[in-house]
């Protein structure tokens, strides 16, 4: 997902759980700086690196690709944006490498799922943020793992974006294009994507590289083969996903902020669907690049309060100036605690299962408040 | 249409596609292999033909002619059969004619294969070993992309005839 979603649905949802407006401000402020909060920017205010919640474009290219360089991408990728749905999967005729990627394969509704809400619970705001990021992801990123891997992530020439046009349904096909300069054209279908790499371990073949950010568009509803479905091809419908989303995230906000006693899967706030559904969903069909301001609009009449454009470097002198023993108690020192937190759970968690793509961890990082 | 018959001709299709490029591909590593034997191996052209430098020198021109001319011809051919191939597995083309060629190639190849065992004086055991597993290679994808060609007909038609 990109920052329509992670910055303003999750700031809707948050305030629709019950969050005051600067809570909610905070909430979904940690929610798309994980997607920012790459080793090179800790390095700048200097914060541990090992918080790294993403890689840059350019940390990839210099990403080493050995058992330990992997471990290190495997062990950021899963835990944030490719969150696991079920790490015991099992499939036919394969061996042990082959599935310990297939394990990772995102998924909404996982158990994963309910352990990152439930670790962030009696926690700080930027920790649900934090796994707001993490929740709203395993539904855009479904079916692709966040380890690289050409026979799980690699797509073919065969992906078709599903339109109505005249009321009637059709199929086009979509044509990918190395060009990360240039932005998608929607008319013409057209969308960049990652190199073909014949590498398995290539970092072009990690997550939804090889589908380029189309899975991260509200508005695309596709058909693909998945390299690791045996030719079956899959289809995605992100307004459906995406409302979904929204509303397992309102859920979560309402368990985490103490307004219903437990988290569980498959469950979606439907007084929020009742009440918004249709105005969310028009949000999410529309065929646009970027719903910041659609979402960004919905929020403030939600709230009545303005909300500020997403600033990366709000929060950066609180962290720099502060001394040694109190950073951990500025918005991005919590956030770091969330991070390292999340981390480490999901990584045990991966280790637990028998699989070392996520590397060797013998304990958990607690953040409890 | 049937899941599993779909899934059939999906993984036929992709077969032939592959097929396709390798053959391709093939026609390029010929060339490369030349033209590397002639740039970084122990051979000239004049050793490989076996002609004085002064005979080569009266002939160079049309040695390179004959040259440009036979390695394009190959590569033509190559290109040509392996895009016949991935035009069929694409569906813009219902024509097999490729299929004569990508036989006879797989049949050429697979009984060349053994020759790699009998080196001559003058072949480098690296390279040979190296061509060896591509040779190999290209009648594994030759075999492949003859075998689901056949299947992917024979599914067709069979789907043709249950539509009827």
């Amino acid at each position: 997902m990109q920052e329509d979603f992670h910055y303003y649905a999750t700031y809707c949802a948050a305030f629709l759980a019950g969050f005051s407006h600067e809570e909610s401000l905070d909430i979904c402020y940690s929610a798309q700086l994980v997607d920012l909060c790459s080793a090179t920017f800790l390095a700048r205010i200097g914060a541990p690196q090992i918080a790294a919640t993403t890689q840059l474009q350019l940390e990839m290219m210099e990403a080493r690709t050995d058992l330990l360089g992997l471990q290190n991408i495997t062990r950021i990728w899963a835990s944030f944006h490719f969150l696991p749905k079920d790490l015991y999967a099992q499939k036919e005729k394969r061996n042990k490498r082959y599935m310990n990627k297939y394990r990772l394969i995102c998924g909404p509704n996982g158990d994963l799922v309910v352990d990152t809400v439930k670790n962030a619970k009696d926690t700080s705001l930027q920790h649900i943020g934090i796994a707001m990021h993490v929740l709203a992801d395993t539904w855009a990123h479904m079916y692709f793992a966040g380890t690289p891997s050409q026979v799980i992530n690699n797509t073919d020439r065969d992906f078709f974006e599903i339109l109505t046009e005249n009321g009637s349904t059709i199929e086009k096909r979509i044509t990918f294009r190395h060009s990360p300069s240039t932005p998608d054209d929607l008319e013409k279908c057209l969308y960049t994507n990652t190199l073909h790499q014949g590498n398995e371990n290539s970092v072009m073949n990690l997550g939804h590289g090889r589908a380029g950010h189309f899975p991260d568009y509200s508005f695309a509803r596709y058909r693909y083969y998945p390299s690791w479905n045996e030719y079956r091809d899959v289809y995605k419908d992100n307004p459906k996903d995406y409302m979904n989303a929204f509303l397992q995230m309102v859920t979560a906000m309402k368990y985490l902020g103490g307004k219903i006693d437990n988290f569980e899967k498959e469950v979606y706030d439907t007084e929020v669907h009742e009440k918004y559904g249709n105005k969310i969903m028009e949000i999410l069909e529309k065929r646009q690049l970027n719903a910041c301001e659609d979402w960004e609009k919905f929020g403030e009449e939600l709230s009545g309060e303005e909300i500020p454009a997403f600033d990366l470097a709000k929060y950066q002198d609180e962290y720099i100036k502060a001394d040694k023993d109190v950073k951990k108690d500025t918005f991005i020192g919590r956030f770091i605690n969330g991070a390292l937190s999340q981390k480490t759970m999901v990584s045990n968690k991966i280790y637990q299962s028998k699989n070392m793509l996520a590397g060797f961890s013998r304990f958990e990082v607690r953040n409890k408040l | 249409m049937n899941e599993d018959i779909k899934v059939q001709l999906k993984k036929y299709r992709t077969n032939i596609e592959t097929g396709g490029i390798v053959l391709i591909m093939s026609g390029l590593w010929g060339l490369l292999k030349f033209l590397m034997s002639l740039a970084v191996g122990a051979q000239t052209l004049m050793s490989m033909l076996d002609i004085s430098r002064e005979e080569y020198d009266q002939l160079r021109i049309f040695i390179l002619v004959f040259l440009f001319v036979a390695f394009g011809g190959i590569l033509f051919f190559h290109f040509i059969v392996g895009l016949g191939a991935i035009r069929y597995a694409h569906g813009k083309s219902s024509k097999t004619r490729f299929l004569i060629w990508t036989i006879l190639l797989l049949v050429i190849n697979f009984v060349c294969l053994p020759l790699y065992f009998y080196p001559t004086e003058d072949s480098v055991e690296d390279s040979t070993i190296v061509s060896f597993f591509v040779d190999l290679t290209l009648c594994i994808c030759l075999f492949d992309l003859n075998a689901s060609t056949i299947k992917l007909k024979k599914l067709l038609k069979n789907i043709e005839r249950s539509g009827k």
